[in-house]
């Protein structure tokens, strides 16, 4: 097509962008009762991304414009998570849109191009291509979290989303202004030769960095930048809540680990410290603050937070320097990274969607009000139990696994106090994920037996969520039993960090 | 002569943006805000960035500033019965004073080379007579091409969100519409 | 060469310049008539009032509908739109030299992918005005 660029390359990225325009524009042409199509149509495109990515990328590895757009495994990796994600997400909102949101279109079409900003945050190369796709995808959150806008609590998590989100945007950017000024690139592999060149770091790339962590710090809600996410967990529409926490989480940590292990690896000893301190207050905080609270989006939302701790754990090893006092690349710790995102990710998912289908029966997030949940809807209280049974970190599901990954890496790397850290910090967890058990299996509904068996007989799960639900409970115990596979696409990802790109035949056409 | 006009320009930036921090009439804010950002485009054309002082004061000092005022004045005052005084001021001026002092230092004992001098290309375009918009296209659409495709993305999430959110009846226009639509058609 | 950069801003600033002194002047020039005593001055509440129309104005603020802020908004978004444009328009030559169809097509991408966001807002009446 062009005279030096293979653009073709981006056809998923493409097709991404025409389903999010394709369902925009059918919202506004189809008739209101046909709109309930919209999502399942955003689904096939979304398959049809991943296939032809797939397909057409599975042994590529190219750079377009020098390496603004990279297409490796790593990519491909992400690219593949990240669309099954948000089409999953996207098939869990089902029943809460019709019931609670009047703007399908706009939440479906917004949904998938967010999804198009998470799957460029993982592919680019440089920092300013990775900062406007961030924003793509902050920007959609935005108007996810306030689409139920007559809703009080939807309002001020958007206000407060907003403010914070433009904040840690703007603290990011100044950071990368000065890392540019520094180094005269932004490109991940241009930072990386100058911070070899150059072992002593000056002054204004120190604080650039610090700056660029700060504002991605905020972005994935680790302490001490940590503060807005549970009121705006609280308040968001609870699928947005559910994708606020994977899957802008997810992305983010697409873009951190490109971006440490192809930029900043030469100075890990400069910045590894720092990123463990950041992770033992994140694990500490997030869990222990969990305890204390009595709505579950929130204690959700810490435990989100204590999650984003062991995954800074893993960034915090992604190099061990040798015995000759040269760097050496951690896959382990970037196949950690990756695959507990994965099974965190499908656990958080399930959680969140019990929540959703909760809240559209009662009411309420209140976690008194999941009392005697286990006799109203058995099925619930099970999926329930095993997605925060995996978050804990329980053998046979898919936390325990990935946990196992990550910690091993951390440990390895020299880490063994922060690993240790880690497992405390998920024993805390096991607590007060405890306590939501023993509330729906342990209590007994605090209304007399015959409102019970009125509640029982109405208390079912729309389709949709229950199918949804079925494939997340078999993803985790999938992913406990049997995490081969799922390991060996991460290593294989983790292999294209690790390695330099041969991509000399591959820029000119 | 270019550094006596870039301290001028500084000042009147800083004290734009401090009279945005400090004063309590928020449309004089604005109008302070607007003072500091066309002392921003007055600075970018210091450093021979004539694009960026266009777009600076077309987007910024034109376009926001008019939505900051049109926000106003769409708030009804007596809406607002927030206290603008909170305990956390002096810690917020402290951190404030904070950054600014590091980032001074940083400034002072960084060696940054992309700040030492001019960019030789910038001030070649200038001498030349032209307004460089040619290297900003060129830069543009080709280096950059896929940042610029996905600002283009941005803009419609902003669009869509915006008027989904600001719309002020939900409930006639998408059924009307949708239902003449049909009509019209069958 | 870089003075004739210099002069050609340096006109303008001397346009502003002019701009903000003549209604600095005259207001000064109102003050030190008052201070010459050239000029009475007597104010009464009713010489004090705001001045609209030859009325005393009543009633509190006026509320705008919101209306005018889905406008404003929109205009901030086509007014990013138009700055793309201009550096792609004047490169359009050399553009179009070295790529041939494809400095057309990505900003046809662009303005097809605007011009959903125009179509949704004409469809969701986002543009009249009742």
């Amino acid at each position: 097509m062009s005279a030096n660029v293979n653009v073709n390359l981006l056809t998923p990225e493409f097709i991404l962008a025409g389903m999010g325009l394709l369902v925009l524009s059918l919202d506004l042409v189809l008739p209101k009762a046909r709109r309930g199509i919209l999502p399942w149509i955003g689904v096939a495109g979304l398959i049809a991304a991943v296939a032809t990515a797939l397909i057409y990328r599975w042994d590529r590895v190219e750079e377009l414009y020098g390496g603004v757009f990279i297409a490796d495994r790593y990519s491909l990796f992400f690219f593949a998570f990240l669309v099954i994600l948000g089409g999953a997400v996207m098939i869990a909102s089902v029943d809460y849109v019709k019931q609670h949101i009047k703007f399908p279109g706009e939440y479906y079409g917004i949904l998938i191009f967010s999804i198009l900003g998470m799957v460029l945050m993982a592919s680019a190369g440089e920092l300013l291509t990775a900062y406007i796709a961030m924003e793509l995808l902050s920007f959609s959150l935005y108007v996810l979290v306030a689409l139920r806008k007559y809703d009080s609590k939807s309002n001020e998590s958007a206000a407060k989303y907003i403010l914070l989100g433009a904040f840690s945007s703007a603290i990011m950017l100044y950071g990368i202004s000065m890392v540019w000024g520094v180094t005269g690139t932004t490109f991940y592999d241009g930072i990386a030769a100058h911070l070899t060149a150059n072992p002593d770091l000056d002054i204004g790339l120190i604080v650039g960095l610090s700056l660029i962590v700060a504002g991605l710090g905020f972005k994935v809600a680790a302490v001490p930048f940590h503060m807005w996410a549970p009121d705006v967990y609280e308040g968001a529409p609870t699928p947005v809540t559910a994708y606020l926490a994977i899957g802008s989480k997810a992305a983010a940590f697409a873009l951190i680990l490109r971006l440490f292990s192809e930029g900043l690896l030469p100075a890990i000893e400069d910045w590894r410290v720092l990123i463990a301190t950041l992770a033992a207050a994140t694990m500490v905080l997030g869990n222990l603050v969990a305890i204390r609270q009595e709505n579950i989006k929130r204690m959700l939302a810490y435990s989100s937070i204590g999650q984003v701790g062991y995954l800074l754990l893993g960034v915090a090893s992604l190099g061990v320097v040798d015995a000759g006092g040269a760097v050496v690349f951690s896959e382990r710790a970037s196949t950690g990274i990756m695959v507990h995102l994965v099974g965190y990710a499908v656990a958080n998912l399930a959680a969140f969607l019990v929540v959703a289908v909760v809240y559209s029966r009662t009411g309420s997030d209140q976690i008194s009000d999941y009392r005697g949940l286990a006799k109203k809807s058995p099925y619930l209280s099970l999926v329930l139990s095993v997605a925060l049974f995996s978050l804990a970190g329980l053998p046979f599901f898919a936390g325990f696994v990935t946990k196992f990954y990550l910690f091993t890496a951390g440990a390895e790397a020299g880490f063994l106090w922060l690993s240790g850290l880690a497992m405390v910090a998920s024993l805390v967890s096991l607590y007060y994920y405890l306590r939501v058990i023993q509330r729906a299996y342990v209590d007994q509904p605090s209304e007399g037996d015959e409102e019970t068996a009125v509640e029982r007989s109405t208390f079912f799960v729309p389709l949709t969520s229950w199918l949804m639900l079925g494939v997340l409970f078999v993803g985790m115990i999938l992913i406990g039993v049997w995490p081969t596979e799922l390991a060996a696409a991460a290593d294989s990802a983790s292999d294209a960090l690790g390695t330099v790109r041969d991509v000399s035949t591959a820029l000119v056409r | 002569m270019s550094a006596i006009v870039f301290y001028v320009l500084a000042v009147i930036t800083v004290i734009g943006a401090l009279g945005v921090v400090l004063d309590r009439n928020v449309v004089r804010a604005t109008l302070s805000l607007l003072i500091a950002m066309l002392g921003v485009a007055g600075i970018f054309l210091v450093a021979y960035a004539e694009f960026l002082a266009l777009a600076q004061i077309l987007i910024y000092a034109g376009a926001v500033t008019i939505v900051i005022l049109f926000a106003i004045m769409l708030t009804r005052t007596t809406d607002l019965n927030i206290n603008l005084d909170n305990p956390q001021r002096p810690v917020a001026f402290l951190i404030a004073v904070g950054v600014f002092v590091l980032l001074t230092l940083t400034f002072i004992y960084s060696d940054v080379p992309q700040l030492a001098e001019p960019d030789s290309v910038a001030v070649a375009i200038a001498e030349s007579n032209s307004t460089g918009f040619e290297t900003v296209g060129d830069s543009l659409f080709n280096q950059w091409a896929i940042p610029f495709e996905i600002a283009s993305v941005i803009l419609l999430v902003a669009m869509v969100g915006a008027i989904a959110l600001a719309r002020g009846d939900d409930n006639e226009p998408a059924v009307d519409a949708s239902v003449e639509i049909n009509e019209v058609s069958a | 060469m870089v003075e004739d950069y210099f002069r050609q801003y340096g006109l303008i600033t001397v346009f502003a310049a002019i701009a903000m002194v003549v209604p600095i002047s005259m207001l000064l020039m109102s003050w030190m008539a008052t201070k010459i005593k050239v000029r009475p001055r007597r104010p009464t509440p009713v010489k004090l009032e705001t001045y609209e129309c030859g009325y005393g104005p009543v009633g509190g603020q006026w509320t705008f509908n919101a209306r005018y802020y889905t406008f404003a908004l929109l205009f901030v978004i086509f007014d990013v739109e138009t700055v793309f444009l201009y550096p792609w328009a004047s490169e359009f030559g050399v553009l179009s030299a070295q790529f041939g169809v494809f400095a057309l097509l990505e900003v046809a991408v662009f303005g097809v992918i605007l011009g959903i966001g125009w179509g949704y807002a004409w469809r969701k009446r986002a543009l009249e005005w009742r």
